[in-house]
């Protein structure tokens, strides 16, 4: 092995047996999550009593890819790591416990092996988060509205995806949009923050305004989302 | 004895709202705003899961509406029986059975799915099933198969009303078989003040054969006679649903529930009830309305809406409306009407009200308000069979779901 290796090695070394284990077992999960999706999405009508008589097999099979690569992405941050903030492992048992949970509802027994692998890593992460309790209380403080900017722009991703066409593409890429401008949003100036905010919010909830509800998350996204990067640019 | 006394709090302890005191009123406030956002979320989240659960964002979707996309895609003579499923129908019951043989199809009707007190002598059972007829005689013709139709082929079967028996012959594809996916019954306003032209009146009236003369279209076109006809639809609408047992086997047909509408593929449903968009999404977030407010709704857009802006009303009418033969013809000739205002940019919606009581006075031996007052509509010896009203349309109507194939295949 290389010099560099072992330094890319490193983090996983030093790190308890157990939590190597369950990093590695979040991403078997994520993965077996992944192709229980694709499974549901291409083959679910034939599938029925596997995937959870869903009769929907085709946006269920989406959902499922979708948080399955949420919950890759925490697995593989969590395997990279090198350094363990209380936010980042916040972010990591959030994004392995949601989808591990949310999972059992869109794919059926298919579900089952990803679920639980899931579901016990976030339980391995939580060990840390208990010992940081005042951090994590810290830590939710300062982000709660961003945390809550998140959670509506994921509704806007989830809704777009069950509208389809171009409202459901214009709900999709608003969410992302909104996603991205939150991750973004010490490289971006307030007007521009704000401007995004609006832009990323508002062609989804014009096009289906008369569903009331993406008006209602429209204004919510717009709300929260002004009152936590203006918060933000305060506390810079 | 030596006295004890308790011993005294310390001082130190602090009280139980401590952390509420040591809070700035700053503090205070923006936990209240925390608070009050997250439930914000937290409910927006609820109703976002509401309008996913209750398929607000899929009209037309799912496997319930497949059959209107997909009926071609069957082997050998099925796409004949996926055409027959896409007739309209009373209360999309979808009252309909089909035997297959090599040259043949049998056709039967299905007494478990009738509407109860709403049809007590399957009369708009049989105009159905003569709908389904048309639409499979004219998808066998473009599919190059000429049909013979024998009605009603075995008087000891009273269920089987009809034999069709195919051979080879040269596709026809006609304009009404183009339609067959594209007609859907519009219960939306019309366009207020907009004649329909004679002329097209008159294209509809010669859609009746000449092989079925019992068979025909009235039409009530002045403003004198749809207001007259208009009146008493509305009456007949209030006096069903003041019938305890009409009302309740029309709701019973109402279905509320995505997942009801997906997995039972029958029923009426909001999206079909010609709703504006708005009130429709409303409806389904709502939890399911009640039958009386049903009713309401119904007789208010029966009223306002339906009555109001109808360009004209036609009546089905056949010489002896209790003979299933006569029945099976007059549903032939309302499909063919139906597919060709759909070709020609006109609205058409089935409005049976004063025929349903009409039929429910003489089940239950009632004074005949609604079958005189039919009866002086029409000509002397034509009865009424069915009633709809055209218009141009000011939206595109909605599909209603339709069971898959397989359900409607006897052996």
């Amino acid at each position: 092995m290389t010099a560099h290796g072992h330094a890319h090695a490193q983090p996983l070394g030093v790190r308890p047996q157990l939590h190597q284990l369950a990093a590695v077992g979040a991403t078997a999960g994520a993965v077996l999550g992944l192709l229980a999706g694709i499974s549901e999405l291409t083959v679910g009508p034939q599938i029925r009593s596997w995937v959870g008589d869903k009769l929907d097999t085709t946006r269920l099979g989406l959902a499922t890819i979708t948080l399955s690569l949420i919950a890759l992405a925490a697995a593989i941050a969590w395997l990279r790591r090198d350094s363990a903030s209380t936010g980042r492992n916040l972010s990591v048992f959030s994004g392995l416990l949601a989808p591990g949970l949310i999972g059992f509802t869109t794919v059926g027994r298919l579900w089952y092996a990803p679920g639980v692998l899931l579901v016990l890593a976030s339980v391995v992460i939580s060990n840390d988060l208990r010992t940081e309790a005042t951090d994590v209380g810290n830590t939710l403080s300062a982000h709660w509205l961003a945390g809550l900017t998140a959670v509506l722009a994921a509704f806007y991703i989830f809704l777009g995806a069950t509208a389809l066409g171009l409202a459901g593409a214009l709900g999709i890429l608003g969410g992302v949009a909104i996603l991205a401008t939150l991750a973004a949003s010490s490289r971006l100036s307030h007007r521009t923050r704000l401007l995004a905010l609006c832009a990323a919010a508002a062609p989804f909830a014009a096009l289906t305004w008369w569903s009331v509800v993406t008006p209602l998350l429209a204004v919510l996204l717009i709300t929260i989302g002004t009152l936590s990067v203006t918060r933000n640019a305060a506390a810079r | 004895m030596l006295e004890t006394s308790p011993p005294e709090r310390s001082i130190d302890v602090p009280p139980a709202n401590a952390g509420m005191v040591g809070m700035s009123r700053g503090h205070l406030l923006r936990r209240f705003g925390l608070a009050a956002g997250t439930i914000a979320v937290v409910g927006a989240g609820a109703l976002s899961y509401r309008a996913y659960d209750q398929g607000v964002f899929q009209v037309g979707q799912g496997p319930a509406y497949a059959p209107w996309s997909n009926w071609k895609e069957h082997k050998g003579l099925l796409p004949l029986v996926a055409a027959a499923t896409l007739a309209p129908n009373a209360h999309n019951a979808q009252p309909w059975l089909f035997r297959l043989a090599p040259n043949r199809i049998d056709l039967f009707a299905d007494p478990s799915r009738s509407i109860g007190a709403v049809d007590p002598f399957a009369r708009e059972m049989h105009i159905g099933l003569g709908a389904a007829l048309e639409n499979l005689v004219i998808a066998a013709r473009g599919a190059g198969l000429a049909s013979s139709v024998t009605l009603m082929p075995d008087s000891a079967q009273q269920h089987h009303v009809a034999r069709i028996d195919l051979a080879r012959s040269k596709p026809q594809r006609s304009g009404l078989y183009e339609q067959i996916a594209r007609r859907h019954s519009n219960r939306y306003p019309y366009v207020q003040g907009k004649a329909v032209p004679g002329a097209a009146l008159a294209a509809i009236t010669a859609l009746g054969p000449a092989d079925a003369p019992d068979a025909r279209i009235v039409w009530f076109t002045g403003r004198a006679q749809r207001a007259h006809v208009s009146e008493l639809i509305v009456a007949a609408t209030e006096a069903f649903i003041t019938d305890p047992a009409q009302s309740e086997s029309d709701y019973k047909w109402f279905h509320q529930s995505w997942d009801e509408i997906q997995s039972q593929r029958d029923g009426v449903t909001v999206d079909a009830s010609g709703l504006s968009d708005l009130t429709a999404a409303l409806a389904k977030l709502l939890p399911a309305q009640s039958r009386t407010a049903t009713d309401d709704a119904w007789l208010t857009t029966t009223r306002d809406h339906q009555t109001k802006t109808a360009a004209a009303y036609g009546i089905v009418a056949v010489r002896n409306a209790r003979d299933n033969r006569q029945r099976l013809e007059g549903g032939r000739l309302l499909e063919r009407a139906h597919l060709w205002t759909a070709g020609h940019g006109l609205a058409l919606q089935h409005i049976n009200q004063m025929t349903e009581r009409a039929d429910r006075e003489k089940a239950l031996a009632l004074t005949p308000r609604f079958g005189d007052a039919l009866r002086g509509l029409l000509p002397t010896d034509w009865q009424a069979l069915s009633t709809f009203r055209i218009g141009y349309p000011t939206h595109t109507p909605n599909k209603s779901p339709r069971r898959a194939i397989d359900a409607v295949i006897v052996s």
